[in-house]
Protein backbone atom coordinates (compact mmCIF):
# COMPACT_ATOMS: atom_id res chain seq x y z
CA UNK A 1 0.00 0.00 0.00
CA UNK A 2 1.22 3.41 -1.08
CA UNK A 3 1.37 6.61 1.33
CA UNK A 4 -1.00 8.53 -0.92
CA UNK A 5 -3.78 5.99 -0.70
CA UNK A 6 -3.17 5.51 3.06
CA UNK A 7 -3.34 9.34 3.42
CA UNK A 8 -6.69 9.22 1.58
CA UNK A 9 -7.88 6.56 4.16
CA UNK A 10 -6.76 9.00 6.60
CA UNK A 11 -9.42 11.65 5.15
CA UNK A 12 -12.06 9.44 5.65
CA UNK A 13 -10.93 7.93 9.11
CA UNK A 14 -12.87 10.53 11.05
CA UNK A 15 -16.15 10.28 8.94
CA UNK A 16 -16.75 7.51 8.29
CA UNK A 17 -16.31 4.01 10.18
CA UNK A 18 -13.23 1.88 9.40
CA UNK A 19 -15.67 -0.70 8.05
CA UNK A 20 -16.76 0.91 5.06
CA UNK A 21 -12.96 2.55 5.20
CA UNK A 22 -12.17 -1.26 4.63
CA UNK A 23 -14.85 -1.84 2.78
CA UNK A 24 -14.01 1.10 -0.27
CA UNK A 25 -10.90 -0.79 -0.35
CA UNK A 26 -12.02 -3.51 -2.53
CA UNK A 27 -9.19 -4.45 -4.16
CA UNK A 28 -7.35 -5.19 -1.21
CA UNK A 29 -10.62 -7.20 0.41
CA UNK A 30 -10.45 -9.51 -2.43
CA UNK A 31 -6.89 -10.00 -2.37
CA UNK A 32 -7.50 -10.55 1.24
CA UNK A 33 -10.18 -13.27 0.89
CA UNK A 34 -7.77 -15.01 -1.75
CA UNK A 35 -5.28 -16.14 0.69
CA UNK A 36 -5.90 -19.73 2.29
CA UNK A 37 -4.87 -18.10 6.30
CA UNK A 38 -7.85 -16.37 8.54
CA UNK A 39 -7.21 -12.70 8.21
CA UNK A 40 -8.80 -10.29 10.25
CA UNK A 41 -8.81 -6.28 11.04
CA UNK A 42 -10.12 -4.68 14.14
CA UNK A 43 -10.26 -1.02 15.14
CA UNK A 44 -8.04 0.17 18.16
CA UNK A 45 -11.05 -0.83 20.53
CA UNK A 46 -10.33 -4.80 19.14
CA UNK A 47 -13.67 -4.56 17.34
CA UNK A 48 -13.74 -6.28 14.77
CA UNK A 49 -14.40 -4.41 11.25
CA UNK A 50 -12.61 -7.08 9.03
CA UNK A 51 -12.99 -10.82 8.22
CA UNK A 52 -12.16 -13.25 5.26
CA UNK A 53 -13.30 -16.12 3.75
CA UNK A 54 -10.70 -18.43 5.21
CA UNK A 55 -11.71 -16.37 8.32
CA UNK A 56 -14.82 -17.71 8.42
CA UNK A 57 -13.80 -21.25 7.00
CA UNK A 58 -11.41 -22.06 9.34
CA UNK A 59 -13.81 -20.76 12.47
CA UNK A 60 -17.39 -21.52 11.11
CA UNK A 61 -18.17 -17.84 11.69
CA UNK A 62 -19.55 -15.77 9.15
CA UNK A 63 -18.57 -12.33 8.86
CA UNK A 64 -21.94 -10.92 9.53
CA UNK A 65 -21.69 -12.74 13.00
CA UNK A 66 -18.48 -11.33 14.23
CA UNK A 67 -18.24 -8.06 12.69
CA UNK A 68 -18.14 -5.08 15.14
CA UNK A 69 -18.02 -7.74 18.10
CA UNK A 70 -14.47 -7.34 20.22
CA UNK A 71 -12.20 -9.72 20.02
CA UNK A 72 -11.74 -9.50 23.77
CA UNK A 73 -15.41 -10.53 23.64
CA UNK A 74 -14.48 -14.23 24.59
CA UNK A 75 -15.71 -14.92 20.66
CA UNK A 76 -13.07 -17.33 20.03
CA UNK A 77 -11.90 -18.06 23.47
CA UNK A 78 -8.43 -17.71 22.87
CA UNK A 79 -6.15 -19.78 25.02
CA UNK A 80 -2.50 -20.05 24.96
CA UNK A 81 -2.05 -24.05 24.85
CA UNK A 82 -1.70 -24.23 28.78
CA UNK A 83 -5.14 -23.09 28.65
CA UNK A 84 -4.47 -19.51 30.09
CA UNK A 85 -7.29 -17.00 28.68
CA UNK A 86 -5.55 -14.48 26.39
CA UNK A 87 -8.94 -12.22 25.46
CA UNK A 88 -9.79 -9.52 27.80
CA UNK A 89 -6.55 -9.49 29.87
CA UNK A 90 -3.74 -7.84 29.74
CA UNK A 91 -1.91 -11.21 28.00
CA UNK A 92 -3.78 -10.44 24.72
CA UNK A 93 -1.40 -10.52 22.43
CA UNK A 94 -3.50 -8.34 20.17
CA UNK A 95 -4.12 -5.36 22.96
CA UNK A 96 -0.26 -5.88 23.57
CA UNK A 97 0.91 -5.05 19.66
CA UNK A 98 -1.48 -1.63 19.47
CA UNK A 99 -0.31 -0.89 22.91
CA UNK A 100 3.20 -0.89 22.32
CA UNK A 101 3.12 -0.84 18.76
CA UNK A 102 5.38 -3.39 18.45
CA UNK A 103 4.82 -6.31 16.36
CA UNK A 104 5.30 -9.80 18.28
CA UNK A 105 8.73 -11.70 16.76
CA UNK A 106 7.43 -14.88 16.07
CA UNK A 107 3.70 -16.56 15.03
CA UNK A 108 1.99 -17.32 18.54
CA UNK A 109 0.06 -20.85 18.96
CA UNK A 110 -3.22 -20.28 20.49
CA UNK A 111 -5.86 -22.69 20.78
CA UNK A 112 -9.51 -21.46 19.69
CA UNK A 113 -13.14 -22.34 20.29
CA UNK A 114 -14.78 -23.12 16.49
CA UNK A 115 -18.27 -22.26 16.05
CA UNK A 116 -19.05 -25.60 16.59
CA UNK A 117 -17.15 -25.84 20.06
CA UNK A 118 -14.71 -27.65 18.43
CA UNK A 119 -11.05 -26.33 20.34
CA UNK A 120 -8.52 -25.68 17.32
CA UNK A 121 -4.73 -24.71 17.24
CA UNK A 122 -4.18 -21.59 14.83
CA UNK A 123 -0.63 -20.35 14.73
CA UNK A 124 -1.28 -16.37 14.61
CA UNK A 125 0.63 -13.30 13.50
CA UNK A 126 -0.37 -10.22 14.94
CA UNK A 127 0.79 -6.67 14.03
CA UNK A 128 -0.69 -3.13 14.98
CA UNK A 129 -1.94 -1.32 12.01
CA UNK A 130 -0.30 2.51 11.62
CA UNK A 131 -1.03 5.25 9.02
CA UNK A 132 2.42 7.60 8.74
CA UNK A 133 1.20 9.66 11.02
CA UNK A 134 1.78 7.61 13.65
CA UNK A 135 -2.34 7.68 14.13
CA UNK A 136 -3.27 4.15 15.64
CA UNK A 137 -5.57 2.66 12.71
CA UNK A 138 -6.38 -0.99 14.75
CA UNK A 139 -4.37 -4.43 14.44
CA UNK A 140 -4.43 -7.36 12.02
CA UNK A 141 -4.67 -10.59 12.73
CA UNK A 142 -3.51 -13.56 9.93
CA UNK A 143 -3.70 -16.96 11.47
CA UNK A 144 -3.85 -20.73 10.21
CA UNK A 145 -5.06 -23.59 10.90
CA UNK A 146 -2.47 -25.77 12.05
CA UNK A 147 -4.53 -28.32 13.88
CA UNK A 148 -3.72 -31.40 12.35
CA UNK A 149 0.20 -30.63 12.33
CA UNK A 150 -0.54 -30.23 16.20
CA UNK A 151 -1.72 -33.64 16.15
CA UNK A 152 0.80 -35.27 14.15
CA UNK A 153 3.33 -33.23 16.74
CA UNK A 154 1.18 -35.16 19.53
CA UNK A 155 1.43 -38.93 17.90
CA UNK A 156 5.20 -37.91 17.77
CA UNK A 157 5.50 -36.79 21.18
CA UNK A 158 3.25 -40.26 22.31
CA UNK A 159 5.95 -42.28 20.38
CA UNK A 160 8.77 -41.18 21.62
CA UNK A 161 7.62 -41.33 25.41
CA UNK A 162 6.76 -45.13 24.54
CA UNK A 163 9.65 -45.48 22.50
CA UNK A 164 11.95 -43.87 26.04
CA UNK A 165 10.16 -46.43 28.17
CA UNK A 166 10.66 -49.28 25.49
CA UNK A 167 14.21 -48.65 26.03
CA UNK A 168 14.80 -47.93 29.30
CA UNK A 169 12.95 -50.59 30.62
CA UNK A 170 15.76 -53.65 30.13
CA UNK A 171 18.15 -51.50 30.56
CA UNK A 172 17.43 -50.51 34.16
CA UNK A 173 16.39 -54.13 34.47
CA UNK A 174 20.15 -55.10 33.30
CA UNK A 175 21.31 -52.38 35.83
CA UNK A 176 19.50 -53.54 38.44
CA UNK A 177 21.02 -57.55 38.11
CA UNK A 178 24.76 -56.15 37.93
CA UNK A 179 24.15 -53.93 40.87
CA UNK A 180 22.73 -57.74 42.67
CA UNK A 181 26.03 -59.48 41.46
CA UNK A 182 28.37 -56.85 42.09
CA UNK A 183 26.62 -56.66 45.50
CA UNK A 184 27.49 -60.05 46.39
CA UNK A 185 23.52 -60.14 46.87
CA UNK A 186 23.33 -63.86 44.71
CA UNK A 187 26.42 -65.00 46.49
CA UNK A 188 30.23 -64.68 46.03
CA UNK A 189 32.54 -64.01 42.83
CA UNK A 190 36.17 -63.77 42.09
CA UNK A 191 38.33 -60.98 41.04
CA UNK A 192 38.05 -61.29 37.17
CA UNK A 193 34.33 -61.57 37.50
CA UNK A 194 34.42 -58.39 39.54
CA UNK A 195 36.32 -56.63 36.99
CA UNK A 196 33.87 -58.04 33.69
CA UNK A 197 30.92 -57.28 35.75
CA UNK A 198 31.67 -53.82 36.70
CA UNK A 199 33.04 -53.03 32.84
CA UNK A 200 29.69 -54.74 31.69
CA UNK A 201 28.02 -52.01 34.27
CA UNK A 202 30.31 -49.00 33.38
CA UNK A 203 29.15 -49.55 29.23
CA UNK A 204 25.58 -50.06 30.48
CA UNK A 205 25.35 -46.76 32.50
CA UNK A 206 27.24 -44.90 29.02
CA UNK A 207 24.38 -47.19 27.19
CA UNK A 208 21.96 -45.51 29.23
CA UNK A 209 23.31 -41.74 28.85
CA UNK A 210 23.59 -42.17 25.23
CA UNK A 211 20.20 -43.24 25.19
CA UNK A 212 18.72 -40.11 27.38
CA UNK A 213 20.30 -37.72 25.25
CA UNK A 214 19.17 -39.28 21.80
CA UNK A 215 15.52 -39.71 22.93
CA UNK A 216 15.95 -35.86 24.09
CA UNK A 217 17.25 -34.64 20.60
CA UNK A 218 14.08 -36.83 19.37
CA UNK A 219 11.68 -34.92 21.25
CA UNK A 220 13.75 -31.67 19.94
CA UNK A 221 13.83 -32.33 16.67
CA UNK A 222 10.00 -31.89 16.21
CA UNK A 223 9.50 -28.85 14.04
CA UNK A 224 8.17 -25.64 15.33
CA UNK A 225 4.70 -26.82 15.78
CA UNK A 226 5.59 -29.10 18.26
CA UNK A 227 7.03 -25.86 20.06
CA UNK A 228 4.32 -24.42 22.45
CA UNK A 229 4.17 -21.36 23.35
CA UNK A 230 2.67 -20.78 26.36
CA UNK A 231 2.78 -17.43 29.16
CA UNK A 232 5.98 -18.78 31.11
CA UNK A 233 6.91 -17.37 33.99
CA UNK A 234 10.96 -17.74 33.80
CA UNK A 235 11.96 -16.60 36.83
CA UNK A 236 11.01 -19.18 38.80
CA UNK A 237 11.53 -21.66 36.32
CA UNK A 238 15.07 -20.55 36.95
CA UNK A 239 14.96 -20.56 40.33
CA UNK A 240 13.55 -24.16 41.14
CA UNK A 241 16.18 -25.27 38.24
CA UNK A 242 19.83 -23.92 40.11
CA UNK A 243 18.18 -25.21 43.51
CA UNK A 244 17.56 -28.47 41.69
CA UNK A 245 21.01 -28.50 40.85
CA UNK A 246 22.38 -27.53 44.32
CA UNK A 247 23.44 -31.01 45.75
CA UNK A 248 25.64 -31.56 42.52
CA UNK A 249 27.67 -27.65 43.11
CA UNK A 250 27.70 -29.17 46.77
CA UNK A 251 29.45 -32.58 46.15
CA UNK A 252 31.92 -30.99 43.99
CA UNK A 253 32.45 -28.15 46.41
CA UNK A 254 31.11 -25.70 44.07
CA UNK A 255 29.58 -22.45 44.99
CA UNK A 256 26.41 -21.93 42.93
CA UNK A 257 24.96 -18.58 42.94
CA UNK A 258 22.25 -16.82 41.51
CA UNK A 259 20.03 -13.83 40.94
CA UNK A 260 17.19 -13.74 38.86
CA UNK A 261 14.95 -10.26 38.53
CA UNK A 262 11.24 -11.65 39.47
CA UNK A 263 8.45 -11.22 36.86
CA UNK A 264 10.95 -12.18 33.85
CA UNK A 265 7.37 -13.67 31.24
CA UNK A 266 8.05 -15.28 27.69
CA UNK A 267 5.49 -16.90 26.00
CA UNK A 268 7.49 -20.36 25.56
CA UNK A 269 7.86 -24.22 25.72
CA UNK A 270 8.44 -24.72 29.31
CA UNK A 271 9.84 -28.10 29.10
CA UNK A 272 12.65 -27.49 26.34
CA UNK A 273 13.12 -24.34 28.42
CA UNK A 274 13.95 -26.02 31.53
CA UNK A 275 16.10 -28.98 29.46
CA UNK A 276 18.06 -26.11 27.89
CA UNK A 277 19.14 -24.12 30.86
CA UNK A 278 19.96 -27.23 32.97
CA UNK A 279 22.16 -28.45 30.00
CA UNK A 280 24.26 -25.14 30.77
CA UNK A 281 24.22 -25.27 34.49
CA UNK A 282 24.77 -28.95 34.31
CA UNK A 283 27.82 -28.23 31.64
CA UNK A 284 29.12 -25.56 33.92
CA UNK A 285 29.10 -27.61 36.77
CA UNK A 286 29.95 -31.25 34.93
CA UNK A 287 33.41 -28.97 33.37
CA UNK A 288 34.32 -26.81 36.84
CA UNK A 289 36.71 -28.48 39.54
CA UNK A 290 36.86 -25.69 41.81
CA UNK A 291 35.51 -22.33 42.17
CA UNK A 292 31.58 -21.47 41.18
CA UNK A 293 29.14 -21.48 38.82
CA UNK A 294 26.34 -18.28 38.54
CA UNK A 295 23.30 -17.62 37.13
CA UNK A 296 21.98 -14.61 36.54
CA UNK A 297 18.74 -13.43 34.35
CA UNK A 298 17.68 -9.66 33.94
CA UNK A 299 15.18 -7.67 31.80
CA UNK A 300 16.56 -5.33 29.27
CA UNK A 301 13.65 -2.91 28.49
CA UNK A 302 15.08 -1.25 25.70
CA UNK A 303 15.68 -4.05 23.47
CA UNK A 304 12.26 -6.49 25.46
CA UNK A 305 14.62 -8.87 26.05
CA UNK A 306 15.35 -11.04 29.52
CA UNK A 307 18.82 -11.64 29.20
CA UNK A 308 20.45 -14.65 30.91
CA UNK A 309 24.01 -15.38 31.88
CA UNK A 310 25.60 -18.18 32.91
CA UNK A 311 29.11 -18.31 33.96
CA UNK A 312 31.66 -20.93 35.49
CA UNK A 313 35.20 -20.93 36.84
CA UNK A 314 35.90 -24.12 34.99
CA UNK A 315 38.30 -25.90 32.23
CA UNK A 316 36.97 -22.88 29.92
CA UNK A 317 37.05 -23.81 26.02
CA UNK A 318 39.88 -22.82 23.19
CA UNK A 319 39.19 -20.22 21.18
CA UNK A 320 39.09 -22.64 18.03
CA UNK A 321 36.49 -25.18 19.71
CA UNK A 322 33.92 -22.33 20.18
CA UNK A 323 32.27 -22.18 17.39
CA UNK A 324 31.99 -25.97 16.82
CA UNK A 325 30.65 -26.57 20.46
CA UNK A 326 26.74 -26.34 19.14
CA UNK A 327 27.43 -28.11 16.55
CA UNK A 328 25.63 -31.52 17.09
CA UNK A 329 28.03 -34.63 18.37
CA UNK A 330 30.88 -32.45 18.92
CA UNK A 331 32.91 -33.29 21.49
CA UNK A 332 35.65 -31.19 23.05
CA UNK A 333 39.03 -32.63 22.45
CA UNK A 334 40.31 -31.16 25.81
CA UNK A 335 37.47 -32.72 27.99
CA UNK A 336 39.15 -35.45 30.01
CA UNK A 337 39.21 -38.78 28.66
CA UNK A 338 38.12 -40.10 32.75
CA UNK A 339 35.58 -37.36 32.40
CA UNK A 340 31.68 -38.49 31.84
CA UNK A 341 31.80 -37.82 28.13
CA UNK A 342 28.18 -36.54 26.86
CA UNK A 343 27.55 -37.43 23.07
CA UNK A 344 27.63 -33.77 21.95
CA UNK A 345 23.97 -33.21 21.95
CA UNK A 346 23.54 -30.97 25.03
CA UNK A 347 24.88 -27.77 23.64
CA UNK A 348 23.17 -28.62 20.25
CA UNK A 349 19.78 -28.46 21.99
CA UNK A 350 20.83 -25.62 24.05
CA UNK A 351 21.20 -23.68 20.61
CA UNK A 352 18.32 -25.12 19.03
CA UNK A 353 15.75 -24.44 22.15
CA UNK A 354 16.92 -20.68 22.06
CA UNK A 355 16.82 -20.46 18.28
CA UNK A 356 13.51 -21.68 18.58
CA UNK A 357 12.47 -18.82 21.19
CA UNK A 358 13.73 -16.35 18.84
CA UNK A 359 16.63 -15.65 20.99
CA UNK A 360 20.38 -15.30 20.90
CA UNK A 361 23.26 -17.76 22.35
CA UNK A 362 26.91 -15.84 22.83
CA UNK A 363 29.59 -17.35 24.62
CA UNK A 364 32.89 -15.95 25.70
CA UNK A 365 35.39 -18.21 27.09
CA UNK A 366 39.20 -18.30 28.08
CA UNK A 367 40.97 -21.76 28.96
CA UNK A 368 41.59 -22.08 32.81
CA UNK A 369 39.41 -19.12 33.39
CA UNK A 370 36.05 -20.60 32.71
CA UNK A 371 33.18 -19.80 30.79
CA UNK A 372 30.07 -17.47 30.15
CA UNK A 373 26.70 -18.41 28.22
CA UNK A 374 24.89 -15.15 27.07
CA UNK A 375 21.15 -16.00 26.77
CA UNK A 376 18.85 -13.70 24.83
CA UNK A 377 15.23 -14.21 24.92
CA UNK A 378 12.44 -11.64 23.81
CA UNK A 379 9.65 -11.73 26.93
CA UNK A 380 8.30 -9.21 28.76
CA UNK A 381 8.33 -8.20 32.54
CA UNK A 382 4.90 -9.04 34.63
CA UNK A 383 5.05 -6.43 37.58
CA UNK A 384 4.56 -8.31 40.78
CA UNK A 385 5.12 -11.21 38.92
CA UNK A 386 3.90 -14.37 40.46
CA UNK B 1 15.09 -60.75 59.29
CA UNK B 2 13.95 -63.73 61.70
CA UNK B 3 12.43 -66.80 59.95
CA UNK B 4 8.91 -67.23 61.73
CA UNK B 5 7.65 -63.92 60.53
CA UNK B 6 8.25 -64.23 57.10
CA UNK B 7 5.68 -62.04 55.75
CA UNK B 8 4.24 -62.80 52.50
CA UNK B 9 4.36 -60.10 49.86
CA UNK B 10 2.26 -60.44 47.02
CA UNK B 11 4.70 -58.84 43.65
CA UNK B 12 2.00 -58.09 40.77
CA UNK B 13 4.62 -57.13 37.57
CA UNK B 14 4.59 -58.15 34.09
CA UNK B 15 8.13 -57.14 33.20
CA UNK B 16 9.60 -61.20 34.17
CA UNK B 17 13.50 -59.40 34.81
CA UNK B 18 11.80 -56.18 37.01
CA UNK B 19 9.44 -58.96 39.02
CA UNK B 20 11.97 -61.13 39.11
CA UNK B 21 14.45 -58.67 40.81
CA UNK B 22 11.75 -57.10 42.67
CA UNK B 23 11.10 -60.63 44.51
CA UNK B 24 14.77 -61.86 44.76
CA UNK B 25 15.72 -58.99 46.91
CA UNK B 26 12.28 -59.04 49.00
CA UNK B 27 13.72 -63.12 49.32
CA UNK B 28 16.66 -61.94 50.55
CA UNK B 29 14.99 -59.25 53.20
CA UNK B 30 13.67 -62.74 54.36
CA UNK B 31 10.23 -61.86 52.82
CA UNK B 32 7.95 -64.74 51.26
CA UNK B 33 7.40 -63.80 47.63
CA UNK B 34 4.23 -64.28 45.22
CA UNK B 35 4.84 -63.53 42.27
CA UNK B 36 2.38 -62.66 39.22
CA UNK B 37 2.43 -61.49 36.07
CA UNK B 38 -0.81 -60.37 34.99
CA UNK B 39 -3.95 -58.32 36.59
CA UNK B 40 -6.22 -61.17 37.01
CA UNK B 41 -3.79 -62.99 38.44
CA UNK B 42 -2.88 -60.12 41.11
CA UNK B 43 -6.19 -59.80 42.09
CA UNK B 44 -7.08 -64.00 42.75
CA UNK B 45 -4.02 -63.70 44.58
CA UNK B 46 -4.62 -60.94 46.60
CA UNK B 47 -7.90 -61.53 47.69
CA UNK B 48 -7.51 -65.40 48.10
CA UNK B 49 -3.85 -65.56 50.52
CA UNK B 50 -3.01 -63.97 53.83
CA UNK B 51 -0.86 -61.58 52.07
CA UNK B 52 1.17 -58.76 54.26
CA UNK B 53 1.71 -55.87 50.94
CA UNK B 54 1.65 -55.94 47.43
CA UNK B 55 3.74 -54.52 44.92
CA UNK B 56 1.39 -53.64 42.22
CA UNK B 57 2.00 -52.65 39.05
CA UNK B 58 -0.55 -50.10 37.55
CA UNK B 59 0.29 -51.35 33.53
CA UNK B 60 -0.61 -54.99 33.32
CA UNK B 61 -2.05 -56.93 30.91
CA UNK B 62 -5.79 -58.40 31.42
CA UNK B 63 -6.75 -56.37 34.34
CA UNK B 64 -5.29 -53.02 34.98
CA UNK B 65 -3.77 -51.59 38.05
CA UNK B 66 -6.34 -49.46 39.27
CA UNK B 67 -8.94 -51.93 38.65
CA UNK B 68 -7.01 -54.35 41.09
CA UNK B 69 -6.73 -51.61 43.87
CA UNK B 70 -10.25 -50.77 43.94
CA UNK B 71 -11.50 -54.35 43.83
CA UNK B 72 -8.69 -54.77 46.94
CA UNK B 73 -9.26 -52.00 48.25
CA UNK B 74 -13.30 -53.06 49.02
CA UNK B 75 -11.82 -56.31 50.25
CA UNK B 76 -8.86 -55.39 52.32
CA UNK B 77 -9.22 -52.05 53.19
CA UNK B 78 -6.03 -51.82 55.31
CA UNK B 79 -3.85 -54.03 53.62
CA UNK B 80 -0.24 -52.00 52.59
CA UNK B 81 0.08 -51.68 48.70
CA UNK B 82 2.54 -49.41 46.73
CA UNK B 83 2.37 -48.73 43.23
CA UNK B 84 4.46 -49.04 40.52
CA UNK B 85 4.47 -46.88 37.05
CA UNK B 86 5.97 -44.68 34.63
CA UNK B 87 6.21 -40.97 34.89
CA UNK B 88 4.62 -40.67 32.07
CA UNK B 89 1.42 -42.07 33.38
CA UNK B 90 0.93 -39.55 36.15
CA UNK B 91 -2.54 -39.78 36.31
CA UNK B 92 -2.83 -43.20 36.74
CA UNK B 93 -0.48 -42.57 39.45
CA UNK B 94 -2.93 -39.99 40.98
CA UNK B 95 -5.87 -41.86 40.47
CA UNK B 96 -4.03 -45.22 42.60
CA UNK B 97 -2.79 -42.61 45.80
CA UNK B 98 -6.43 -41.35 45.54
CA UNK B 99 -8.02 -44.81 45.84
CA UNK B 100 -5.67 -45.55 48.75
CA UNK B 101 -2.51 -46.75 47.31
CA UNK B 102 0.13 -46.26 50.37
CA UNK B 103 2.91 -45.30 48.06
CA UNK B 104 4.78 -45.19 44.71
CA UNK B 105 7.51 -45.66 42.67
CA UNK B 106 8.24 -44.56 39.05
CA UNK B 107 10.45 -46.72 37.17
CA UNK B 108 12.84 -47.15 37.08
CA UNK B 109 13.89 -47.37 40.17
CA UNK B 110 16.57 -48.98 42.69
CA UNK B 111 15.44 -51.88 43.87
CA UNK B 112 16.33 -51.29 47.60
CA UNK B 113 14.54 -47.91 47.31
CA UNK B 114 11.05 -50.20 46.88
CA UNK B 115 11.98 -52.08 49.73
CA UNK B 116 13.18 -49.02 52.00
CA UNK B 117 9.56 -47.82 51.07
CA UNK B 118 7.66 -50.81 51.44
CA UNK B 119 8.87 -52.06 54.95
CA UNK B 120 7.65 -47.86 55.73
CA UNK B 121 4.25 -48.96 54.95
CA UNK B 122 4.62 -52.18 56.63
CA UNK B 123 5.76 -50.24 59.55
CA UNK B 124 3.10 -47.73 59.40
CA UNK B 125 0.45 -49.94 59.06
Amino acid sequence: MNDENLNQKKNYAPQNNQLSLLGEASVLTSVLNQVSDGVYITDPERSIVFWNEAAEKITGYRQEEVLGKRCAENLLEHTDLAGNKLCSTELCPLYKAIQSGKTPPAPLTIKALNKKGERIVVEVSIAPLYLPSGEVLGGIEIFRDISDKVELEEQKARFFSSLSHELKTPLANMHGYLDLLLKRDAGDINEVQEEFLTTIYNEEQKLAGYIEELLDMGRFEGTDYSYQRNILDLSTLLENLVCGFSAEAGEKGLGLDYSIQPGLTLFGDKERLTQAFSNLVGNAIKYTEAGSVNLEAGFNRETDEILITVSDSGMGIPEEEQNAIFDIFYRCEHSQPHSKRGTGVGLYIVERVVRRHDGRLYLKSEPGKGSIFTVYLPGFIREGGQ
Amino acid sequence: MSEPEAKKILVAEDDPGLNRLISFKLEKEGYRVLPVFDGKEALKTALEEEISAIVLDIMMPFLEGIQVLKKVRIAKPHLPVIVLSVKSREGDLHQALELGANDYMTKPFQPEKLIEHLQKIMRNN
